[in-house]
């Protein structure tokens, strides 16, 4: 991390931007390595819980909390995941505690709501919960909660009425439609309630088939490392046909057949993604790289710089931007190119090496020496 | 057995995503109270009493697969018509290849409290990756068959009456060429001619020469950042099968047309048949892991439908699916249903539903007090009645399945203690710990459950399956005062075990209904008598419900005994005498 970004928001967008495109590795090891050096931002850790790792972000925020005892978003945050955990034990009377510090404070009026419907307690549930609607109206998770809280309560007209709102806030969550349906055979409207089970099951599938394509994607990834390109794409090919709406299931298909020298294939697949995601940097990246590969230097430089335009810290782009560059002779183009790299990873010895070419081609030889220095270390 | 699935997309855009409740609330120590009236004592005396062969299973340190983690079934049947109750036990093997002794183990009852290892010589020797054990009367001459699955191919062992078994899977038209991960099974008579059925419940598609690498990138390989054994998410589920008896020694696979196979997507464990809605006709539940469980209802025309997800059974009350490890069936409020009590994984309470009526079926765990303990992977279960008061209580076993876990986090300790709650009325249930003796506070990894009354003394013991460990045999010492009656059912139109069977016992004001079980806990069998304790009533009036439709009433029966009953005949004499 000797050079990189001394800011936490930018860290955490850099992890978001690597967790959302499903990189959970290489963003846990960003996110590690950013708090072994600042355990000021244990925000970071975070990105731990997506991949199930309560205990060792737990550990990170109780360090942090100690260390800043009055941060109140440090102790949202802790919370926030004891919640998650489901550890009302610890998490209720931190909640409570900080409740009554900041009694206005949506986020803990929400979490203290579910915290409280967690240990069934849905009076308290729904009095939290209800503030929070009025506080956050488009809040998904304190109607869901406040939905249930009611039905709990014998309230399934107004539960029905919170979970409708839900729903509509986000109609793919399986356990408001689960709730909904309790709510309707309350209100005896069994048919009703039918088609919300029915919508339920589907969500489910969904998160089930979801969950296998993961295992199957992992296993394919396994394979290419190892070198068994063919299983790797029949794996990649399996996970496409369940996940057709996926599109990182195409792109990972797409460098297997890249592996395996199926250019024709490779480009259909990067282009369903784009088709699928249109602001796919990723995607757009290898694009303008089978372009270059063959000799469509306009095109590669459009699909680089489409890259760049929406992930602009996106180091391979701007590196394969500045290589591109670089070999038409636009030497102080490209070097803008190998320095935002640089900027988005500093650790890219390919950017240093091609900095401390462009340098030196423009005559610039302290520079380019430190560059090369850069890229030995 | 992979965690329930927790939906943590908003978690990083600010707010969490938390909408269901696993919680680790206060450990056990605390949630014990004090207990005004005397319970059992519970004895482990298996080292004694003779059961004292390692089970093997798995390796030790580690887990690699899928297939070591699951742990065996166990049995207490009379397999010698002796009127005392045996043991058998599943085993498993290893990765590196099976020790010396690894094998199932059949335990004779010496009537003396004590049993001999009589596996040689009965035939049941068979190595390999055992699951499941059934048993049932396939036959219809009286001693009671063994079913058995394995990862690998299942077996049919006939039971030859000489205390031997033979292994008639092939003949009996059961043997299946692929390589299947068997896990429960039931005999039921789900046609009502009088021969026993087969139903199978299968676990997932798993190859064992081209296993999933677990990597870091697969989180169904993860656990708390720890690398464990891949699946059983992201693997494909096992398809389920039932085979129609012919009534001549052979089966045939009905699956297809019963409309059972039609339903995959869940990862099937344990298996329970009963009549649960008292139409008079068996259905099939399958608690099944990280998936939705399965309630297939007999349609009486050899068809069944799925109505698990309707009927409220197969995910929890906050539509989470679960890890649905073990089952215990049992009229638990004393209203003439039997509900069902459903283990699952550390952090997911078991599950307890009530039946109201017609196997419609309401979550109370959380009402119950039972929602307490969320500590450790659970597994063979038991709604009985331990305390011969009259009230069943609940019970099961824990041991979770990464040994590699306990190492980085003492909190997930790969053996885990035995959960026993007493059943106080009205649903609330306390948990016991220590007034109950120390057998329940020692640990093991616990799987398989057996509940069954070996020594004949009026109290229903416990035997356990315990990986890589002898088993343990908890003795039972209930409090004298309270009185108890035992029921043995001898089917003559009906299946000659009684299989499906569900008796209304009348005591004192209240009533209690139970079911005669082919399998259930965790893939294993209960003692096919059914015990039933009396509080202070010293006698009770009968009903049986026999498989065939007959309903029988018999009134003010005395307790403390066994009573057998033969289809349309009524009490005849028992074989052997209790004290």
């Amino acid at each position: 991390m000797r050079t990189a970004p001394e800011d936490e928001e930018l860290l955490l967008d850099l992890v978001l931007a690597d967790s959302r495109s499903g990189l959970f590795e290489e963003a846990i090891a960003r996110s590690q390595e950013a708090v072994a050096a600042h355990p000021e931002w244990p925000r970071l850790a975070t990105v731990l819980v997506q991949r199930n790792r309560y205990e060792e972000t737990l550990a990170i925020l109780k360090k942090a909390r100690d260390a800043h005892p009055e941060d109140l978003g440090l102790a949202l945050l802790d919370l926030r995941v004891l919640a998650l955990r489901g550890d009302t034990t610890t998490a209720a009377p931190l909640g409570q505690q900080l409740l009554s510090r900041h009694p206005n404070e949506f986020d803990l009026l929400y979490l203290n709501g579910l915290i409280e419907r967690q240990q069934n307690s849905y009076e308290a549930a729904a009095k939290h919960l209800q503030t929070a609607v009025v506080l956050n109206p488009d809040h998904y998770d304190s109607r869901y909660n406040l939905g249930f809280s009611l039905l709990k309560l014998g309230h399934p007209e107004e539960a029905r009425n919170q979970l409708e709102r839900a729903i509509i806030l986000d109609p793919s969550a399986p356990e408001a439609h689960f709730q909904l349906a309790a709510a309707l055979r309350a209100l005896k409207q069994p048919e009703v309630a039918r088609q919300e089970l029915a919508a339920y099951q589907k969500s489910m599938q969904v998160r089930a088939m979801r969950d296998r394509d993961i295992s199957l994607a992992a296993d394919a990834a396994q394979k290419l490392s190892t070198g068994n390109t063919a299983a790797a794409i029949s794996l990649y090919a399996e996970v496409t046909a369940d996940a057709s709406t996926n599109p990182e299931a195409f792109y990972n298909l797409a460098m297997a057949l890249d592996r395996s020298g199926d250019r024709r294939g490779e480009r259909i697949c990067l282009e369903r993604a784009l088709k699928l995601r249109p602001a796919y940097a990723v995607a757009m990246n290898q694009l303008g790289y089978v372009a270059s590969r063959e000799n469509d230097n306009t095109s590669a430089e459009a699909w680089f710089r489409k890259a760049i335009a929406i992930a602009p810290l996106f180091a391979e782009a701007e590196s394969n931007l500045g290589t591109l560059l670089a070999g038409s002779g636009r030497d102080s183009e490209a070097e803008v190119h190998f320095r935002a790299a640089l900027a988005g990873n500093p650790r890219y010895t390919d950017a240093w090496i091609n900095l401390a070419a462009v340098l030196a081609a423009q005559s610039n030889f302290p520079e380019a020496r430190a560059a090369a220095e850069c890229a030995a270390h | 057995m992979n965690p329930t699935y927790l939906d943590r997309r908003r978690f990083l855009l600010g707010s969490a995503a938390a909408t269901l409740s696993p919680w680790l609330p206060k450990p056990s120590s605390e949630a014990q109270t004090a207990t005004p009236r005397p319970y059992s004592t519970f004895t482990d005396i298996a080292l004694k009493a003779g059961p004292t062969v390692p089970m093997i299973y798995g390796e030790v340190d580690s887990i690699k697969l899928i297939i070591e983690s699951m742990g065996g079934g166990c049995a207490f049947f009379d397999f010698d018509n002796d009127g005392w109750l045996d043991i058998f036990l599943l085993g498993g093997s290893r990765l590196s290849g099976a020790p010396v002794g690894a094998t199932n183990r059949l335990y004779k009852n010496n009537r003396d409290g004590t049993f001999t290892d009589v596996t040689q010589q009965s035939g049941l020797t068979d190595t390999g990756w055992a699951c499941g054990v059934c048993v049932g009367d396939y036959n219809n001459d009286g001693f009671e068959d063994l079913f058995v699955t394995y990862y690998g191919h299942n077996k049919l062992y006939r039971n030859n009456g000489n205390g031997t078994f033979s292994d008639v899977t092939v003949a009996a038209g059961l043997y299946e060429k692929e390589i299947r991960f068997g896990t429960g099974c039931s005999f039921l008579d789900y046609n009502r001619d009088g021969h026993l059925d087969l139903f199978v419940s299968n676990y997932v598609e798993f190859d064992m020469a081209h296993p999933p690498i677990p990597t870091m990138a697969n989180t169904t390989c993860t656990y708390e950042g720890t690398l464990v054994y891949c699946g059983p998410r992201g693997m494909k589920p096992g398809h389920h099968s039932l085979y129609r008896n012919n009534g001549n020694g052979t089966f045939t696979d009905v699956s297809e047309a019963s409309g059972i196979a039609k339903h995959r997507g869940s990862y099937g464990l344990s298996t329970i048949t009963a009549d649960l809605d008292q139409d008079g006709w068996p259905d099939i539940f399958i608690p099944c892991d990280s998936t939705p469980s399965l309630l297939f209802m007999n349609n009486h025309d050899g068809t069944f439908r799925e109505e698990a997800l309707s009927r409220g059974v197969a995910v929890s009350g906050e539509g989470q699916e679960l890890a649905g490890m073990g089952i215990g069936v049992g009229d638990f409020n004393l209203d003439g249903n039997s509900g069902l009590l459903v283990t699952h994984f550390q952090s997911e309470a078991s599950g307890l539903y009530l039946n109201t009526g017609k196997a419609n079926f309401e979550d109370i765990t959380d009402t119950s007090g039972i929602g307490v303990e969320r500590h450790y992977v659970c597994w063979g279960a038991a709604i009985a009645d331990f305390d011969n008061d009259g009230l069943p209580d609940i019970f099961w076993v824990s041991g979770n399945v990464y040994p590699e876990l306990e190492r980085k986090y003492p909190k997930y300790p790969f053996k885990g203690p035995r959960i026993l709650f007493r059943n106080k009325g009205a649903h609330i249930y306390e948990q016991l710990t220590t007034d109950t003796g120390t057998a329940l506070q020692e640990r093991h990894a616990s799987r398989g459950v057996a509940i069954g009354d070996f020594d004949n003394d009026g109290d229903l013991d416990i035997l356990i399956m315990n990986v890589n460990e002898p088993p343990s045999l908890l003795r039972n010492d209930a409090p004298i005062e309270n009185h108890w009656l035992k029921i043995k059912l001898i089917g003559t139109v009906s299946n000659r075990g009684a299989i499906g069977a569900r008796v209304l016992v009348n005591y004192g004001n209240k009533v209690q209904a139970q079911n005669l079980l082919s399998q259930s806990s965790y893939l294993s069998c209960n003692n096919p008598r059914l015990h039933f304790g009396l509080g202070s009533a010293t006698q009770a009036d009968v009903e049986i419900f026999w498989p065939n439709g007959l309903h029988e009433r018999f009134n003010k029966l005395p307790a403390d005994r066994l009573i057998t009953f033969r289809e349309a005949t009524g009490p005849v004499p028992a074989i052997a005498r209790l004290p």
